[in-house]
């Protein structure tokens, strides 16, 4: 199988698709979301063949190795271990979902809509098996392309901002790196001799001790302020609200699912183990701004107007874990760092795609436009307290355990800092269930206040005495009234004329004839909801997988921090 | 019985997984008929585990399935039932099941009433996984599980905006108290390496012994509070209790389930289950004491004063609560546990009859329009007077038995704090005389004060059934304790606190403290017929006199203001900060001001967008010729 390179060709499927798309005629037609779809599939499949075929133990596997620019050092190296294996299964996952979002609400230059999201696909598988740092880089920045134009040509009304807003924050972070980069390799070849970026063999210079204290320090932080704009970590993150705002759902859902994660691998594959003096002297920088952002983001979510804003800053907190995760010094650290980030794919995701739903009915996200979703569209209203409650990190959802156990990592490390950590337990409960509320519960468009209901406001108290004049008596058993034009709760909702029913809250819009999920929004949530409970309640053969590798990074890492 | 001790909690699971998914299209009204087999089912296995730990005196488990193995922090999802689990046990599937089948008739004909029926037996399998739960991190998951279910059915009527205040804020308020636990949980693992609760290298040996692993004795008394902070949250303790009242939001049955006989008892089970932490903290069990009778005497006092009849049992089932958390911070486990048995009957007793009032009263819940109900729904009544009774701790009904073993336990415990609490708890006891014989004699006695078009009537035999075998249970199940400090249920329960040694208690005062209990409840029966039957005293005067004192217990101590004010409106202002000011004006006011003065790049960054694809395209290879120029520059002197 080593022979057989299937690495490189589940990363290039996607473009290969690309320009398959690019050489047929515009014009009218499916082919190109199906020959999308088609060559995304393909790198899920190998993605998969990959997963099941990869050997549980801490070796690169399926590595391709080409001597490219032999002078410079440069090569074709690709391979895939237990840490970048589990993001790129998510990758190729994330992205047939998106696709498969993209089939009905993109109508806007589909061609090159869909020749986007597989060039970006590609950057993305790249950068999680590059091997090198040269095509490493590469990578990173063909993934950054497509991205900003997915924002910035298919995004709502501020794109633009946007888009340039997210392409210079990263571009400013990978130019940064660049030098780290070059800094890096020049070092290395003033103690060798020898020109190189293969990963596996700077590795070991750091093994030897080829960087010096002071270089570490240096080039870690070139590569650190790089990979914590994409985390994004406090103060690093302002970006990410504007980008998934006015980016379209399949981009949020992309951007939220796997670029964030490209920050965290980043750590965990160059910033520990190149640099374990760097990352010991930075640690104790990057566990206070990441406890920060984990605080911060919360907070700041609380008091979000916009649905998509608010999740953006969830992900500001949940994303804390990650890097605090990381730096913490054990595997629990680790392993929850990695544990986060597969749930904050599946979590995330699917919340900006269930906020897409709605959004693609009534053309706002903001919260004071819906209330009282669950009486008209009650799949949605239950797969959103699904959601809501893995994002909360409701212990059988795959958000628990992540969380735990680098909070459980924090807590060896200082038990304060866990203590800090932790909090969020109480406030991710209240952003998440205040939007709920605001969103699902209470009276859909037209319903008449329940006189059950003791929180009523002085209006609904009026409004509730002129319907009982006009009506005599409404009460069943229970004492809660049905206005007789309005549907209740679970039941059949009863078609209504237009202009009839008003709003029961000042901004709401009128959502009565909003359809429920469709047949493609199923198709698209069910497996995130299915891997979430998965993975919550059996992630054994994930940490199986995961373990092997976080186990060598650790044991290069730690040498210095634990110490 | 060990290989099916799965199939208890797994039915009702079955009967969840069931109703979700067809209940809304296919079941509909008859999802009772999927939830109620399976409630009975792991009622009958309970009962065979239970005879089986009965006779052969040990405990059973079952493995499960691996669940986290990070590293040496490995969790294993196993089932361990022993004494106390056995008694646990029983009581949640005896209420569930009784829950189940009285709810046909209170739901029938409601919105989502396979809602109902699927998060109720999904609350009964997350219950009894906590209570089979042989580590505290299994114990966690349900723990929150729990949470959930008491989230989704206190907002079961979700069009209600009190519906969805109470729910949302009774996870909010459980979660500061999981905060707690999580971090109690961290340290126990830290500590004792360990987060299984039995065995040699188990939390309950390695506490009791902590001494010899070379653990502080501060650890533990760390431990034991953050332990207890948990359960104030679940079991609605000071200052947490705030979300239990604001809980009967739900429907009647939910109130009876889950917010009386089983899931606020998940604390004060949490706490004996780990109780040898806290035997090896005095301070510990000081404050444990101090908390619960100072929740048992605030929430009995409150109850004095409220008019909705769910109100005044929800603020006696705090009290009630407050009763047991004393009895375990003054060491006496087995009267906790006692406590929490009997309660679960009569407090279930006492919702179902509220519920059963209120079906009566077509929703009418506020009890100054109830009175002289008695002649129209006597199966109602006469179970109801039995239940208030049993709460009133009257001889020789369940409560009495439990209760007063509570008190005679706290005079004798070692602790310095243990006579303070008996006697709070002797206040206590009347004032719950008190409300709980005010609720009888204003609902059922008295003058009809209902509007004339409101006929009450008597609930139909899906709901009587449960009242009557609940008030059966609730005059015999106190027997099991009997004679005091030496029945059936300590002989059996001691098996499960093998490291308590209980202090020898004279009959001279087990008959003392019996009389004190009995003179005190019906004082405060007395007290309350002379003031509501015989109208001797004006309460409306009295509240006038005293308008200080009833502003404060009819405003329940200020708690929930002085929350608001002190921590939820402190911290939307900090929010409100962080996002306009830190956020919007400081970093990103530096990001653009870093962006304007780079204007001409983004100008022609703007100029990229032209969205054909070749630009694109030729902009990629433009890149990466340009970023291998940079290399080259970098190292020119490659060549």
């Amino acid at each position: 199988m080593d022979s057989f390179p299937i690495l490189s060709i589940l990363t290039y499927v996607p473009v290969l698709g690309a320009i398959a798309i690019l050489l047929m005629a515009r014009g009218e037609s499916k082919l190109p979301k199906q020959i999308a779809l088609a060559a995304s599939l393909l790198s899920f499949v190998l993605s998969l063949i990959v997963l099941f075929r990869f050997k549980r133990d801490d070796t690169f596997q399926f590595t391709e190795h080409h001597v490219w620019l032999k002078d410079l050092g440069v090569s074709y190296f690709m391979g895939v271990d237990g840490i970048s294996l589990l993001l790129v299964v998510l990758t190729t996952l994330i992205t047939v979902i998106a696709i498969v979002w993209s089939w009905d609400t993109v109508k806007k230059r589909e061609r090159e809509y869909y020749v986007a999201m597989l060039l970006l696909e590609t950057g993305m598988l790249g950068v999680f098996l590059s091997l090198d740092l040269f095509i490493f880089y590469i990578f990173w920045e063909v993934m950054l392309i497509p991205m900003a134009l997915l924002i910035g040509i298919w995004g709502s009304q501020n794109r633009v901002y946007a888009a340039i807003k997210f392409f210079l924050y990263t571009l400013a972070g990978s130019l940064l790196m660049l030098v780290g980069i070059i800094a890096m390799y020049q070092a290395y070849y003033n103690q060798t001799g020898v020109r190189t970026l293969n990963i596996l063999e700077l590795q070991q210079g750091a093994a030897l001790g080829a960087y010096s204290q002071n270089l570490q320090f240096w080039v870690f932080g070139a590569f650190f302020i790089a990979f914590a704009i994409k985390v994004p970590l406090f103060p690093f993150h302002t970006w990410l609200p504007d980008a998934h705002v006015e980016s379209p759902t399949a981009g949020s859902v992309i951007l939220a699912a796997i670029m964030l994660k490209m920050g965290g691998y980043g750590l965990l594959r160059f910033n520990l183990p190149l640099f374990p003096d760097g990352s010991a002297s930075w640690a104790p920088i990057v566990i206070i701004l990441s406890i920060i952002g984990i605080i911060y983001g919360a907070l700041v979510a609380l008091v979000q107007p916009d649905m998509k804003k608010l999740i953006a800053y969830s992900s500001v907190s949940h994303m804390g874990f990650v890097t605090l995760g990381i730096f913490v010094g054990n595997l629990q650290g680790l392993e929850g760092s990695m544990m986060v980030m597969l749930a904050h794919g599946f979590n995330t995701g699917a919340l900006f795609m269930l906020i897409g739903v709605v959004y693609e009915r009534g053309h706002t996200r903001l919260i004071d436009a819906f209330g009282g979703l669950a009486s008209t569209m009650g799949k949605w209203a239950a797969f959103w307290l699904v959601f809501t409650f893995a994002s909360i990190g409701l212990p059988g959802f795959s958000g628990f355990i992540g969380e735990f156990l680098v909070a459980l990592g924090t807590y060896h490390y200082k038990p304060f800092a866990a203590f800090m950590t932790f909090t969020v337990v109480i406030l991710s409960a209240w952003y998440m269930l205040y939007l709920t509320q605001r969103v699902v519960w209470g009276r859909a468009w037209g319903q008449a206040p329940d006189p059950a209901d003791n929180d009523l406001l002085p209006e609904e108290k009026l409004e509730l005495a002129a319907l009982g004049s006009d009506h005599g008596h409404g009460h069943d058993d229970h004492g809660h009234t049905a206005h007789p034009a309005v549907s209740g709760g679970d039941h059949d909702h009863h078609a209504e004329d237009d202009g009839d029913g008003y709003p029961t809250h000042p901004g709401q819009i009128n959502s009565s004839k909003w359809p429920d999920m469709t047949m493609k929004e199923m198709i698209c949530i069910v497996p995130l909801a299915v891997l979430s409970l998965a993975v919550g309640v059996y992630p054994k053969p994930l940490f199986a997988i995961m373990e092997p590798a976080l186990k060598a990074v650790l044991e290069g890492a730690t040498r210095v921090i634990g110490s | 019985m060990a290989d099916l001790l799965y199939l208890i909690p797994l039915l009702p699971l079955v009967a969840f997984v069931i109703n979700i998914l067809w209940g809304r299209s296919t079941i509909r009204g008859n999802a009772h008929w999927i939830a109620i087999p399976a409630a009975v089912g792991s009622w009958v296995l309970s009962i065979i585990t239970f005879r089986e730990i009965y006779t052969d005196h040990h405990a059973i488990s079952q493995r499960l399935f691996t669940w986290i193995p990070a590293g040496d922090f490995n969790i294993v999802v196993s089932l361990y039932a022993d004494q106390l689990t056995a008694v646990m046990l029983l009581v949640v599937t005896s209420i569930g099941m009784l829950v189940c089948i009285y709810s046909v008739g209170y739901m029938h004909g409601e919105d989502g009433y396979y809602r109902f029926y699927s998060y109720i037996p999904l609350f009964i399998f997350s219950m009894l996984m906590l209570v089979l739960a042989d580590n505290l991190l299994t114990l966690f998951i349900f723990w929150e599980a729990v949470g959930l279910c008491s989230y989704l059915l206190i907002g079961y009527y979700f069009r209600r905006r009190s519906a969805g205040n109470a729910a949302k804020k009774a996870f909010i308020v459980n979660r500061v108290g999981d905060l707690a636990f999580g971090i109690g949980i961290m340290l126990t693992y830290w500590t004792f390496d360990s987060i299984y609760f039995h065995g040699e290298d188990g939390i309950l040996e390695k506490a009791y012994h902590f001494a010899d692993y070379g653990i502080s004795e501060g650890t533990i008394m760390a431990i034991g509070i953050l332990l207890f902070i948990g359960a104030c949250g679940k079991s609605a303790q000071f200052p947490l209790h705030i979300w239990l009242p604001d809980a009967m939001e739900g429907p009647t049955p939910v109130s009876a389930l889950i917010h009386a006989a089983t899931m606020v008892t998940a604390g004060i089970y949490m706490s004996a289950r780990s109780y040898t932490i806290f035997i090896g903290s005095e301070n510990a069990m000081l404050f444990v004491a101090v908390i619960g009778s100072i929740t048992a005497f605030m929430a009995a006092s409150i109850a004095l004063t409220q008019h909705d009849i769910k109100k005044v049992v929800a603020y006696s089932t705090v009290s009630q609560l407050g009763y047991m958390a004393f009895a375990l911070g003054t060491g006496a486990w087995v009267a906790a546990i006692f406590h929490l048995m009997t309660h679960a009957f009569f407090k279930g007793l006492l919702f179902l009859g509220s519920g059963s009032v209120i079906h009566g009263m077509h929703g009418e819940q506020d009890m100054r329009k109830m009175g002289g109900l008695r002649k129209h729904m006597p199966i109602t009544f006469w179970t109801f007077l039995i239940g208030s009774a049993a709460n009133a701790g009257i001889f020789p009904l369940a409560g009495f038995w439990s209760k007063d073993e509570i008190i005679v336990g706290a005079w004798v415990s070692d602790s310095h704090y243990g006579k303070v609490a008996a006697i709070i708890g002797l206040c206590a006891a009347f004032l719950t005389a008190l409300y709980m014989f005010r609720l009888v004699f204003l609902v059922f006695f008295g003058e009809e004060r209902f509007d004339s078009h409101v006929h009450p009537h008597e609930s139909g035999p899906w709901m009587a059934v449960p009242l009557v075998i609940l008030a059966v249970a609730s005059i015999f199940v106190g027997f099991v304790g009997f004679p005091p400090e030496d029945g059936a249920f300590h002989e059996f329960l001691h098996h499960a606190f093998e490291h308590v040694h209980g202090h020898e208690v004279s009959m001279t005062m087990t008959y003392t403290f019996g009389i004190v209990s009995t003179v005190v409840a019906l004082s405060g029966v007395a007290v309350a017929y002379i003031t509501y039957m015989r109208k001797a005293i004006n309460t409306d005067e009295l509240a006038e006199r005293f308008s200080g004192i009833y502003n404060f217990l009819y405003n329940k101590w200020y708690v929930d203001e002085f929350f608001m004010a002190a921590v939820v409106n402190p911290m939307k202002d900090i929010a409100n900060f962080l996002w306009k000011v830190v956020d919007v004006r400081i970093i990103d006011g530096t990001v653009n001001g870093v962006g304007t003065s780079i204007v001409a790049i983004s100008a022609r960054l703007r100029r990229v967008q032209t969205g054909s694809v070749a630009n694109y395209a030729l902009e990629i290879g433009v890149g990466m010729v340009v970023l291998l120029g940079v290399f080259l520059v970098a190292f020119g002197n490659l060549f």
